[in-house]
């Protein structure tokens, strides 16, 4: 027990800047704390981001036709995570043929999977289901290819297939084709 | 029009109405008084005949007039344009 007010005072006054400076550190503890809780969050989205299955390649015969994941995973990682909605699924090239002269690639959607076939030669454009198709490369991110428009939640496949058919024309040259890119687009809130 | 690939980011809501978005440093906060639609635009670039992947993602915030504010990384492009990610 200090007895001399003043060594009293500056026992207590030692006191106040020692809980300043604990409830300092407590209070940059905690922002610490919640930046790690940030990060690890961004963290599960990313990881989340790469496990979605979004685009998968069918081929073969209907009904029982290959299935290939482009991506890993599957939506309903983040579904089960958060009730999600996908929305506004699109398609499109970037505008500009690399392929060359007399190789051409054409477009169509079905909402069902069919069995790819060949088209007439008779029909130019080709056909898909009595409906002539369109040029891919005319689709662009200003004009893309509507699969649907949604709101889609749940698993399992959603929105329409998108049907490519590359059209090789005899004045099409011999070689390997330079690389082409296919893009998707969809919203999600 | 090409917008590089930013990192990814977070949209949280808050149970105030406030929504505020999370990319590195940056934070946008959406006031409850605002009616402003805010989402995710994603991007999957494929090779026609290969698996390459290249993904993006946007946040689009659509205002009540009609412009849209598009954010990736450090890009911010303000345009009426329905853009998509390229």
């Amino acid at each position: 027990m200090l007895s001399d007010p003043k060594r009293a005072k500056e026992a207590i006054a030692d006191m106040e800047t020692e809980r300043k400076a604990f409830n300092a550190l407590v209070e940059e503890k905690a922002g610490e704390l919640d930046q790690l809780a940030r990060s690890l969050d961004e963290k599960q989205n990313e990881l989340e981001t790469w496990r979605e299955r979004l685009i998968g390649e069918h081929n073969g015969t209907a009904g029982s036709e290959t299935q290939t994941d482009k991506t890993s995973g599957t939506m309903a990682h983040r579904e089960r995570r958060a009730r999600r909605q996908y929305l506004d699924l699109k398609a499109y090239s970037d505008g500009s043929s690399g392929f060359g002269t007399g190789i051409k690639l054409w477009n169509a959607t079905d909402a069902t999977y069919s069995t790819p076939e060949v088209p007439a030669e008779a029909n130019d454009p080709p056909q898909h289901d009595v409906v002539a198709m369109t040029d891919f490369f005319t689709r662009t991110s200003v004009s893309p290819v509507d699969l649907g428009t949604g709101p889609y939640t749940g698993t399992g496949q959603k929105g329409d297939y998108l049907v490519l058919c590359m059209e090789v024309e005899p004045a099409a040259t011999q070689g390997a084709l330079a690389t082409e890119t296919t893009a998707f687009a969809y919203d999600e809130i | 029009m090409r917008i590089e690939p930013g990192p990814p980011f977070r949209l949280i809501p808050e149970p105030q109405g406030t929504r505020y978005f999370n990319q590195d440093s940056l934070q946008i906060s959406v006031l409850p008084d605002c009616d402003c639609e805010i989402k995710h635009r994603n991007g999957i670039h494929m090779d026609l005949a290969h698996v390459g992947v290249r993904r993006t993602r946007w946040m689009p915030l659509i205002l009540d007039n009609g412009i849209r504010i598009y954010i990736h990384g450090t890009h911010v492009v303000i345009t009426r344009q329905d853009l998509l990610p390229t």
